[in-house]
Formats: C-alpha cells, structure tokens, sequence
C-alpha cells in the first residue's frame, strides 16, 4: 500500500485519504489509518489533504536549553538551507519538547513564514510538542500576524490571547503590525510597557531607538507584508537583573536594498570603499549606516538621523543591536563607550530587516 | 519694542505624547505650517509642555523644517523642554538641517542646534542676557567696533540666533535693534 500511495502522491500531491483510496481500489479507512500511523512519510494540510514530507523543507529546531533564541533558530535554517533558495514547494517548521520561544525568535519564524505564504508556498508550524510555546506565542499576538494561509499544527488557537488580554501586561507587548498607513503608535505602546516593569529611567531612550527604528519600516521597507514591532521583559522585576528585548522586523528590501542604488549619484564616496565586490562590503555599509548616518534615499536635507540616533540609543543603555539582512547579519554591543562588532557572513536567505535589540538592566538602573 | 507673541503647544500639533517618525512628522509640519500661515502675527513659542518623547526624525521633519520654512518670514523658539532625551534628539535635529532654534526655560535660553563661531558666541550672550541690543552698546560693552559689531550682528540675525527691528535711534535716523529670540526687552 505504501508503495502505491507513495506512487499517487508524487504524481499528484495534496489529494484525500478517499481520492488515494479509490485510486488505489481499497477501503477508506484502511488508507487512512496507514496514512495516520506513517507520519514520517506523510504529511496532512489543515484540509485533511496528504503529501509526501520528501517534498518538504523541513526546519527542525533543537535547543540544549528550554528557549529557543535566534541562535537556534538560524542554526536549523542554516542546517535545512533557506526556504527561498529550494524548490521544493512545501516548508515545514518543527519545534522542539516544551521548548520556549524568545520573542526575537518568534519575530523571525514569523517573518520567514509569512514571506512563503507571499511566493506561494505551502508552509506549516508544528507546535505538537511544545503547546505551551504556541500558548505564549497566542499571548503575543503571533497568530494574529501569522498570514491566515499558514497551517498551525496541531491546531491553531481558535481565539487570540492578544486580543482577548489587550495590553494588560507590563512584561509583554505583543507583536504589534507597523509600516500602515494610520496605524497605531506602536513605539509609544512598547514605551508605556518598558515603563510599566522597570520603571521611567532610560524610557526616553529606548523610546528614540524604537521610534527611530519603526518610523524607517514606515518609510524604507517597501513591503506588501506588514512588518511588526514588539517588547519582551525577561526576569522577576524583583530579580537584580533583567533583559529588555525589543524586535522590530520587516520583509521589505533591506537597508542595502535602500541604500546601494543611490550610492554611486549622492554618495560615490562610498563605493569604493562599499566595493559591492567584496563579500562583507554590504554588512560594512549597514554598520557604516548606524556607527556614521548620513547617508539616505531621499534626498532632502539632514536625513540619515534615524539608524545613527538608534545605534546611539543602544550605546547610551550599554546594549546590543542585532541586525539580519537578507543573507548576513551586523552585531553591535556596546559597552562603557566601546563598541564591538560582529558580522556573520552567507546566512540563509531571509527578506528584510530583522533588528533585535537587548538591554540589561540591574536593580540599580531601575527607577523607584 | 515688545512684540505679540502666540504661544502654542506642540502636542496640539503633534496629538500624542511621544510622536515619531518622518511620516509623522510631516502630519504635523503640514498642521503647523497651516496654522502659522493662517494668522499674522510674527512670533511663536511652541511649548513643549505635555510632550513625554519624540525621535529625533520626527522634530527634524515636524518642527525643524517649520521653522527652516519660516525663517524669513516669522520667529519661532520653543518653551518648556526639559526632558534630556528630547532635547538631545532636538539638537541632532537641528544640526542635520542646520538650523538653530533657541529654547526658553524660565528665564534661560539655550541655543540647540548648530551654535555661532566662538568669536559671535560672546555676543549671542550679551544680546540673550540683555534681551534687546544695539550695536552701539554691543560695542561699548565688548569694546570692539562699531562696524564689527554690527558685522558680527548681522550675521547671528541671518543665521537665526537673534531676531532684529529697525527702530529710531536716539541720534536721530534709523537703527537695528537686536533682540533674544522669543523675549526681547
């Protein structure tokens, strides 16, 4: 029967238990209980709908510790490649035993999905193991930004947390939608929240980072894909240490994808020493954009404040600012004055900007 | 000669507390350019009271560029900004436009922005601290001349430090009178 089945659906993928069956002259119900115990070999859609999983990308995400960090995450891309780049029609994310999920993980799993829905893949997230992640993730709005085309395994949640439980946390802001016209003031929400756990010191600051940050998704991202903001507080408020995560990410062209083309006309300074040649001038370029600013698409006068005055923000609460192009990401972590810088080069391809900044703060930084 | 001042607030403009971004901001230039032109008077303090935040794209393209727009025009400076951050952001502001825009808290006033050459410094203070200033007491009172102070004048009022009138002068003829921007004498 295996073989058969197998034999239908490379013929003809995503098709019923009932159309193999009669395909094939047996029972119903004798190829759908073959179907359900073979798991390994098959996949089932949201439609009761089987397709072989060797036509799958799969991404299996696996962790030492119970969260699952961006680290994590790029490793398991890195392991099954990028989505963009195969051409197998069907993607699916596994992941791991009651894991939990970072929020700057969630901006990326989310980021990545939506972009597959947008080239017309099929693409599903197995959260079988690990129901109380799908439970945080319902909490933070990433069903509600999750394109409605994505399955959601084993279910997804039939009403979202974030809505039902609308800015009742000073811990959590959830995944809120930005780069629309009209929309709501995002930066001042995760504002309000910061100010809410730790209290009013460095909310102005970390207010201009964020502000700065989603202002250019509103302006540069050049997306069809709405992008998204949020704020996770790790630690007891209690606790002498606390972690301050804010994502801001976009499936736009990329700060690059903004910069390089007007290079050569306003800037032709910079194209030799941005030589698109070289394998790192793109990151240098992203890091020139931060560390220096200046620099912009438009071409009135004093633009190329926002990322400089963001990397400035970071600098000032000693924090770190991650960046994810789309095949290479920038790190700056900023301490006492002094910067260090990480680029990390041939990423798995994913579209956008992806910034995720940290701050820690201690009991001493935190205002009364 | 004491001018009408408008005082307005900028959350009236902005209609948030912590306002970011160009797109934003060029909401409230719109608003703001179309308040000012829609009335005469020459001067306005925009205070800053009720604003908590604001990046500093947001002040280049909501409140810079106004000012930039009107600066042959009308005097503008603002009041009541005490918040570190905000100021900061501000300043960045104001130096990418280059374009200074003085702020009065009480009765101090701080230039944010690109400041005068160290030379035109001195009498940027002098006209501050006495509110209202001619070039002949401006020379008595840095003991340089007549025609270097009224030099060094002219060029604070054309890069908006001080505002200026033409007034009578008490020996007869016509003669300018520079004043702080936002509170003359």
């Amino acid at each position: 029967m295996q073989k058969g089945i197998t034999k239908i659906l490379r013929e003809v993928p995503w098709q019923k238990a009932k159309e193999i069956a009669k395909k094939l002259d047996l029972d119903r119900s004798e190829v759908s209980s073959h179907l359900h115990g073979s798991r390994h070999l098959y996949h089932q859609d949201s439609k009761y709908r089987w397709c072989l999983l060797e036509s799958f990308l799969q991404i299996t995400i696996t962790s030492r510790s119970p969260w699952i960090s961006t680290a994590q995450f790029e490793r398991a891309l890195k392991n099954s490649g990028s989505p963009h780049n195969t051409n197998k029609s069907s993607v699916l994310i596994k992941l791991p035993a009651q894991c939990r999920v970072k929020l700057c993980a969630a901006a990326r799993i989310l980021a990545i999905t939506n972009q597959m829905i947008g080239v017309g893949k099929y693409i599903a997230i197995d959260f079988s193991d690990c129901d109380e992640a799908a439970s945080y993730l319902n909490r933070a709005g990433f069903f509600d930004r999750l394109h409605k085309d994505v399955d959601v395994f084993p279910d997804r949640p039939t009403s979202s947390a974030a809505k039902n439980f609308n800015n009742n946390s000073s811990r959590l802001v959830e995944l809120h939608e930005i780069g629309v016209a009209g929309g709501e003031n995002v930066p001042d929400r995760l504002k309000a929240s910061f100010v809410a756990a730790v209290g009013s010191d460095h909310a102005g600051v970390l207010f201009s980072a964020i502000g700065e940050l989603v202002g250019n998704v509103e302006e540069h991202a050049g997306s069809v894909q709405p992008g998204f903001a949020g704020l996770q507080c790790y630690g007891e408020t209690s606790s002498k240490w606390l972690q301050i995560q804010t994502v801001v990410s976009d499936s736009g062209v990329g700060i690059c994808g903004t910069l390089r083309p007007v290079l050569e006309k306003k800037y032709p300074e910079l194209v030799a020493k941005f030589d698109s040649q070289k394998p790192d001038a793109d990151a240098k370029l992203v890091v020139h954009a931060f560390t220096n600013g200046g620099i912009s698409s438009v071409d009135d006068e004093g633009r190329g404040l926002g990322l400089k005055n963001s990397a400035h923000s970071m600098e000032v609460l000693n924090g770190k600012l991650s960046i994810r192009q789309e095949n290479f990401s920038v790190t700056l972590e900023y301490k006492d004055g002094k910067t260090k810088e990480y680029v990390e080069l041939d990423l798995p391809r994913i579209l956008g900007t992806h910034i995720v900044s940290e701050i820690h703060l201690t009991n001493k930084h935190k205002s009364a | 000669m004491k001018q009408k001042i408008s005082h307005i607030k900028f959350i009236d403009f902005s209609g948030e507390p912590n306002p970011y971004g160009t797109i934003r901001g060029k909401q409230t230039y719109e608003k703001l350019v179309n308040f000012i032109e829609s009335t005469n008077t020459l001067i306005f303090g925009i205070s800053f009271k009720g604003i908590e935040g604001a990046d500093s794209s947001y002040l280049r393209e909501g409140l810079i560029s106004v000012v930039k727009r009107f600066k042959d025009e009308r005097i503008i400076f603002i009041e009541d900004l005490t918040d570190p951050d905000v100021t900061y952001n501000l300043k960045l502001a104001a130096d990418a436009k280059n374009q200074p825009i003085a702020n009065w808290v009480g009765s101090e006033c701080t230039i944010l922005g690109p400041q005068p050459s160290s030379s035109n410094q001195a009498l940027l203070d002098l006209v501050i601290s006495n509110r209202s200033l001619t070039t002949s007491k401006a020379s008595l009172t840095l003991d340089i001349s007549v025609q270097n102070a009224s030099t060094k004048l002219k060029k604070l009022f054309e890069d908006g430090y001080v505002s200026r009138t033409e007034e009578a002068a008490e020996t007869g003829g016509k003669e300018f009178v520079y004043h702080a921007i936002g509170k003359s004498a």
